[in-house]
């Protein structure tokens, strides 16, 4: 059993800079230390620092040639600098461009040109570094590239951990490839510690517990990083709006007037996100009940921690010989995972997962969303 | 006095808002809201609206007071029942007037475009309020063409240049013809309540770093700047207003930033400052505004027509400065609140033109 969990990203923006500056931070906390963000210092056998980087894609001519410890701090990075990072020794690849960079985000970019720039091949890097498991942090809506990706795992056995809504784990045809070559993956689209949407689901259920009649609500969200800029446009978003608003309209069972969704792109805000969330109901005798919320948070260190948690829980399952999506830790740290589970109950099974029980057999009465595993 | 005949193209939220508060101050006596219950001697009763243009098929051919009904949306009329005014709404240019948000929504008219410059003569027009949507720039010069054709002043409340176009400017100037613009300012709106809260911290020495104002509606206007394009045209005017107010550079970011069609007339608008003030200490002001678009449009729309008219009167022609600095968001000059008001009362009062 390798005492490392060896990473490579694709994709090294601000999600990437807040979790690498992360291994950094807590590299000499306790086992048993509290760490906001982390399940645990030591998560199963592996300590945070046992996480390492060994391989890193990227379009950016800023940061492909660099070392990872200088790539993140390389514009349009804006994440919050909260540690120094120490030389790496890993080198950020040219990985493949496809429509991972939409048009209106060339510059933003600073994209390379493939014709000078040979991308590499992913697999074979992915071999030759001895990578564990490779994150997706590429942008909002690149369906293409992620598959590029997701392809040169299943070429490498490599873990997936899939941090975009890009339907990849929670994807029955996907799934069963990983599957089917004995690779383990979690995904799709990592949750934040505390977010938007955790926020107005827990409104919107307070509302129906307490008897309150919701008349109308909205989430507006601005932000000034790549991910906002990048969902300018309608059409990149709609996957993501699509989502977002069901995650909380499914709260309640009757409709309602909503409106969810990235709002704006503010760029002074650099990594810091805002979110307004106002409902407005009736109480007794349709009397108005007014909330209004705003949430402020600095937007990459938010899936952070949740993401060093799966690529341990993902190189446990790689040293259990499992297979195909890891259940447990796709329901609790991803928003759409090929099986539901409420949270509080799914943190509950990842302990039991680290205490050996079988994950599958876990999820037993949840098996039925996503049939391609069957339980001994 | 004599009346002051109007015409209005695009009939939206500032149009509903003019023809609710002609017919509710012939019977209302109270003056809230109201700055100038007399202008130059003209009441706000004294204008009259005598043509109407649009594209949208559920407005086209009805009377305005019905037509202005379609645009209300959700929201309680401020006025119970409308008179009609025998005004029809006729079928005006289209050009660019849909955008790719708005096509699904607004069905065009399919009857015959009529002769604008015609009808404006025909109906013994004075003004013309231009209130077609953001980034209708054709649209808009079409009209400001038939205004000069006609020979009628023009109010242009949108935000494509016309009184700050230089080549326009002298077009007007020209053909004798006072215009005022561009983008209309609401009487109590976001902009105004923005510029007066960055004024106040400015005056006591506060350096602002960083600001931001982001209106959420559910009116046309706000469908229409989910377009990229319309949305960053419409954005770059109203900061670019704001950061020329003020005496030091800031970061701003400020305009409609999502379409709530639940809202209908509403708009809900989220300010957000962080600044500096003495021993570099830190300030920070959240502030949560809802209003209507209508009757905050249209409150400043009553001041503008009467002192057009009263340049008109007095044959001043070109941009007038004085009423467009204070009742437009991107005027040809652009001043401090209190100076504009100070110009625009002397404008109305002596006809300095300045």
């Amino acid at each position: 059993m390798s005492k490392k969990v060896k990473i490579a990203i694709a994709g090294l923006g601000n999600c990437a800079s807040s979790m690498i500056q992360g291994l950094e931070y807590y590299k000499s906390a306790d086992d048993d230390a509290f760490v906001p963000g982390l399940m645990h210092v030591r998560f199963g056998d592996y300590h945070i620092s046992d996480v390492e980087v060994v391989a890193a894609f990227e379009v950016n001519t800023l940061k492909i040639g660099k070392d990872v410890a200088d790539a993140i701090w390389e514009h349009p990075n804006v994440a919050r600098k909260f540690a120094d990072v120490p030389k790496t020794g890993v080198e950020v690849l040219p990985g493949p461009i496809m429509d991972g960079v939409a048009p209106h985000m060339r510059e933003s970019f600073h994209v390379y040109d493939p014709k000078e720039i040979p991308t590499a091949d992913v697999a074979e890097v992915l071999k030759e570094s001895g990578a564990d498991i490779l994150i997706n942090f590429t942008p909002v809506g690149s369906e293409e590239a992620s598959k590029v990706y997701a392809q040169a795992c299943l070429d490498s056995g490599v873990s997936f951990a899939n941090g975009i809504p890009t339907f990849i784990v929670s994807e029955p045809t996907w799934a069963k490839k990983f599957l089917d070559a004995g690779i383990p993956v979690a995904g799709d689209d990592i949750k934040s510690q505390l977010g938007a949407t955790i926020l107005h689901r827990v409104l919107m259920k307070l509302a129906l517990d307490r008897g309150i009649r919701v008349k109308e609500t909205f989430q507006l969200n601005v932000g000034g990083n790549t991910d906002f800029e990048n969902m300018k446009y309608e059409n990149r978003l709609h996957t993501k709006r699509i989502s977002k608003t069901e995650a909380v309209t499914s709260v309640l069972p009757y409709d309602v007037p909503t409106r969810i969704g990235p709002s704006d792109y503010v760029p002074f805000l650099g990594d810091e996100k805002v979110c307004y969330i106002t409902m407005e109901g009736y109480n007794f005798g349709d009397n108005p009940v007014h909330v209004q919320l705003k949430l402020s948070v600095q937007d990459s260190p938010n899936s952070a921690g949740v993401m060093i948690d799966v690529v341990r829980a993902l190189k446990i399952a790689r040293d259990r010989g499992l297979a195909g999506p890891i259940y447990t830790i796709s329901a609790y740290s991803f928003k759409h995972p090929p099986v539901q589970i409420p949270d509080f109950l799914a943190k509950e099974l990842i302990e039991r997962f680290l205490q050996g029980e079988s994950d599958t057999e876990l999820v037993k009465p949840y098996l039925s969303q996503f049939p391609i595993k069957e339980v001994a | 006095m004599v009346q002051i005949n109007v015409a209005i193209a695009g009939i939206g939220n500032l149009a509903t808002g003019l023809v609710e508060a002609l017919q509710y101050y012939k019977s209302n006596q109270d003056l809230i809201g109201v700055s100038y219950p007399s202008l130059g001697g003209y009441l706000i009763e004294d204008i009259k609206i005598v043509a109407a243009f649009d594209i949208d098929d559920r407005k086209v051919g009805k009377d305005i007071t019905e037509a202005v009904r379609i645009s209300l949306g959700s929201r309680e009329p401020f006025v119970e029942t409308l008179e009609p005014l025998g005004v029809e709404v006729l079928k005006g240019p289209v050009e660019d007037g849909i955008s790719e948000m708005t096509k699904d929504v607004i069905p065009v008219s399919s009857k015959k475009e009529v002769d604008v410059a015609k009808i404006l003569k025909e109906t013994n027009a004075d003004i013309l309020v231009i209130a077609v949507p953001t980034g209708a720039t054709k649209a808009v010069y079409r009209y400001a063409e038939a205004a000069i054709k006609a020979d009628v002043a023009v109010l242009n409340a949108t935000p494509t240049p016309l009184a700050r176009d230089p080549s326009w400017a002298r077009k007007f100037k020209e053909a004798r013809i006072p215009l005022a613009g561009d983008d209309i300012q609401s009487k109590a709106g976001g902009t105004v309540i923005h510029k007066g809260i960055l004024d106040a911290l400015t005056e006591q020495g506060v350096r602002v770093i960083n600001t931001y104002q982001l209106d959420v509606s559910g009116g046309l206007e706000g469908l229409n700047t989910l377009d990229v394009e319309r949305r960053a045209y419409k954005r770059g005017v109203k900061e670019d207003t704001i950061r020329r107010a003020m005496p030091y550079p800031l970061n701003v970011a400020s305009g409609t930033t999502d379409h709530l069609e639940f809202l209908g007339d509403r708009r809900i608008g989220h300010f957000w400052i962080e600044a500096r003030y003495f021993m570099n200490a830190p300030l920070r002001i959240d502030l949560r505004m809802e209003s209507y678009d209508s009757p905050n449009g249209a409150a400043t729309l009553v001041d503008a027509i009467r002192a057009i008219q009263i340049a008109r009167n007095h044959v001043i022609s070109g941009p007038i400065t004085a009423i467009s600095a204070y009742c437009f968001k991107a005027a040809p000059v652009i001043v401090s609140r209190m100076q504009a008001k100070t110009w625009f009362e002397d404008f109305v009062n002596k006809k300095t033109y300045n």
